[in-house]
């Protein structure tokens, strides 16, 4: 990666002023998506890193996060330089379904002001930016294609969802196309102090304070600014630009930095098939239409309805991880983080060892990915801790709910009744069965989303349809924290569809006002 | 696989095994754990049963033709009962009522007669002679 055209924040003169058209905070999949949407375009964009090319350790400093609800580790799982959290996901794309962007009773502050027909021809085109083949989710037919044969679950309650998968990093793929566009300037070492807004009118964004960590300082100047900063990130900067609206940028309504979701994460149960082999495509990334797919089970939106809960997806896993670590390491696959994860835990490694030999791993386990419902009281607040730039640091309290206990144990109960049902097999539950215990062994599954979110009016969210603040006429948003809901597909596919969209209006808008 | 297992198995196994096995068996397959053969499955049923027993659950018989159609008709018993939600959870495991009943049985016959004859008695409506 040379990325020659880039420039280095700590290398701008303190107090310059930077022009452009377009500002794009941020990196990741939704900033990244963006600036290459614009690539040879006639618009001027700026896209702002707040870290390097790769990880610094000051940089990180900046934007530490204070833990102030249940347990959550917020630094793990972000990654401040050029390609964001896209340095280290896991791959895993699915469309949101079609239900999922509807309003529910069952779930106060559910539905979005755009539907699934809406972002379709974004999500088509979002295969593109991931790489994964074609906008074909047809699991009967993927899986006769490849020789595999589904689980006998028909769809009523239980169903097999096919998940495309492909570990693009946006940075090594798209660097090449934003350093090569004369139009595209990349700034790294950049971080936001302050979003600003127009003396006159005090609707419009007039430009950002910049410093780095160099402590120089400099303002970039735009017609339009996007904050693509993380879920954490973009609620952050809105609340922390309070000099003008004391409550902070879009927080008229008290919604900034509220609604904080993640997919929760509940690794419990076991599914023993009585005659059918453990089908490779539930286990395994397999390859197909030059990326790879895999099926899971998930409880379907009319059950969802029918019992009041939320979202519930399940990977199956055949081998447990040290099983599949021990087996690539049989193979020849030398991956030195197996090797040292395997190192870490020799008892495991003797009994998965002597487990192997007996040729009766013929179980599935349950990996569970719930959707967490919409709670205001999960949120990001600022702290009272200050970064070396004098900026508070963000302040996360997660909470999760009855509701969310609720769809974990019944999406169990519900697998495990039509699993005897069909005579496919038998599920053991392993849900704790005090509530209280069970909320304490959920993770998340370090998806930030819903801080900024989305909504027809500005009395229920932050942005609108097309994801600018309802109340400052040239700020956008982009990525997960734009999300109302999440359902149980993990974010990505969906943050670079809503990009794509978030482009198409921009570039509409640069066009109706003669930017360009 | 004593005897005594044996004879009960063929007294309650032209259902159980038409079955597939698989209620029994299936919970033998954890990582570590070998089946066993063709039989096996009644460990299973056993080890199900005695739990149960332990956790309380009650509906049960020794009656030997009772037991022989239950067995027989567990295949589909059991489907209808995971359809209509009459199930049981043991040891984590959902069941159909139709298992916890036959495995109910089963773990009360063994353990009221030890160390019997497990031949049936063809005058007697119990399963196990003494």
């Amino acid at each position: 990666m040379a990325f020659d055209t880039f420039q280095d924040g700590r290398d701008i003169p303190d107090g310059q002023v930077i022009d452009t058209d377009l500002c794009i905070v941020g990196s990741g999949a939704a900033g990244i998506t963006l600036a290459q949407s614009f690539a040879n375009s006639g618009l001027r964009v700026t896209l702002l890193e707040a870290g390097g090319l790769s990880i610094d350790p000051d940089v990180d400093a900046n934007s530490s996060v204070e833990d102030a609800g249940r347990r959550y580790s917020p630094d793990a799982t972000r990654l401040r330089y050029f390609g964001g959290t896209t340095n280290h996901w896991g791959g895993h794309c699915v469309p949101l379904e079609p239900e999922d962007f509807e309003a529910k009773s069952w779930i106060s502050g559910s539905g979005w002001p755009i539907t699934r027909s809406d972002l379709d021809p974004y999500y088509a085109r979002a295969h593109d930016v991931v790489g994964i083949g074609s906008y074909d989710y047809d699991a009967a037919r993927i899986s006769a294609e490849l020789g595999g044969t589904l689980m006998p679950f028909d769809g009523t309650k239980v169903a097999t969802q096919l998940s495309r998968y492909r570990r693009q990093r946006y940075g090594f793929a798209y660097g090449d196309t934003l350093d090569g566009a004369a139009n595209i300037q990349v700034i790294l070492y950049g971080d936001v102090s302050e979003i600003v807004l127009a003396q006159d009118t005090g609707r419009a964004v007039s430009h950002l304070t910049v410093q780095s960590p160099a402590m120089n300082s400099f303002q970039l100047r735009a017609r339009a600014f996007v904050l693509a900063a993380g879920g954490i990130e973009n609620a952050r900067l809105l609340l922390m630009s309070n000099t003008q609206r004391p409550a902070g940028l879009g927080n008229e309504n008290d919604h900034v930095g509220r609604y904080f979701q993640d997919h929760l994460w509940y690794p419990s149960g076991i599914m023993v098939p009585f005659e059918a082999p453990v089908e490779r495509l539930y286990t395994e990334e397999v390859p197909y239409d030059g990326a790879a797919v895999r099926c899971h089970l998930i409880l379907s939106a009319a059950e969802a309805e029918r019992q009041g809960v939320g979202r519930f997806r399940t990977e199956l896993l055949g081998l447990s991880e040290t099983g599949q670590q021990l087996r690539r390491l049989q193979s020849g696959e030398i991956v030195m983080a197996d090797i040292a994860d395997l190192a870490l835990k020799p008892i495991t490694v003797g009994n998965t060892f002597a487990c192997q030999g007996d040729q009766r791993n013929d179980a599935y386990r349950f990996q569970n990915y719930i959707q967490q419902v919409p709670n205001p009281d999960s949120r990001i607040t600022l702290s009272q801790a200050r970064d070396a730039y004098g900026r508070p640091q963000a302040r996360l309290d997660w909470r999760i709910s009855r509701l969310d206990q609720d769809c974990i144990v019944k999406a169990h109960q519900i697998i495990a009744q039509e699993a005897g049902r069909l005579g496919f097999g038998r599920v053991r539950i392993e849900v704790e069965e005090d509530p209280d215990i069970l909320l304490d062994g959920v993770l998340g599954g370090a998806h930030h989303m819903g801080t900024t979110r989305m909504s027809a009016s500005a009395s229920e969210g932050v942005c609108n349809a097309d994801c600018r603040v309802h109340s400052v006429d040239n700020l956008y948003l982009a990525g997960s924290s734009v999300f109302p809901t999440c359902g149980y597909p993990n974010p990505t596919l969906t943050i670079t569809a809503m990009a794509l969209r978030l482009a198409d209006h921009l570039e509409t808008r640069a066009t109706r006002e003669g930017w360009i | 696989m004593t005897g005594r297992r044996r004879v009960l198995a063929s007294l309650i196994g032209v259902g159980a095994l038409a079955y597939g096995g698989a209620f029994g068996a299936g919970f033998l397959r954890a990582c570590g754990t070998q089946a066993g053969g063709d039989l096996a499955w009644l460990e299973g049923i056993e080890r199900i049963g005695r739990q149960l027993l332990a956790q309380g659950y009650a509906p049960r018989t020794r009656d030997h033709a009772a037991i022989t159609a239950m067995a027989r008709a567990l295949s589909a018993d059991a489907c209808a009962d995971f359809a209509a939600g009459r199930t049981v959870q043991v040891d984590g495991w959902v069941i159909a009522e139709s298992e916890a009943r036959l495995a109910t049985s089963v773990a009360d016959i063994l353990a009221a007669n030890p160390t019997a004859d497990p031949r049936p008695d063809p005058n007697r409506t119990t399963a196990l002679s003494s």
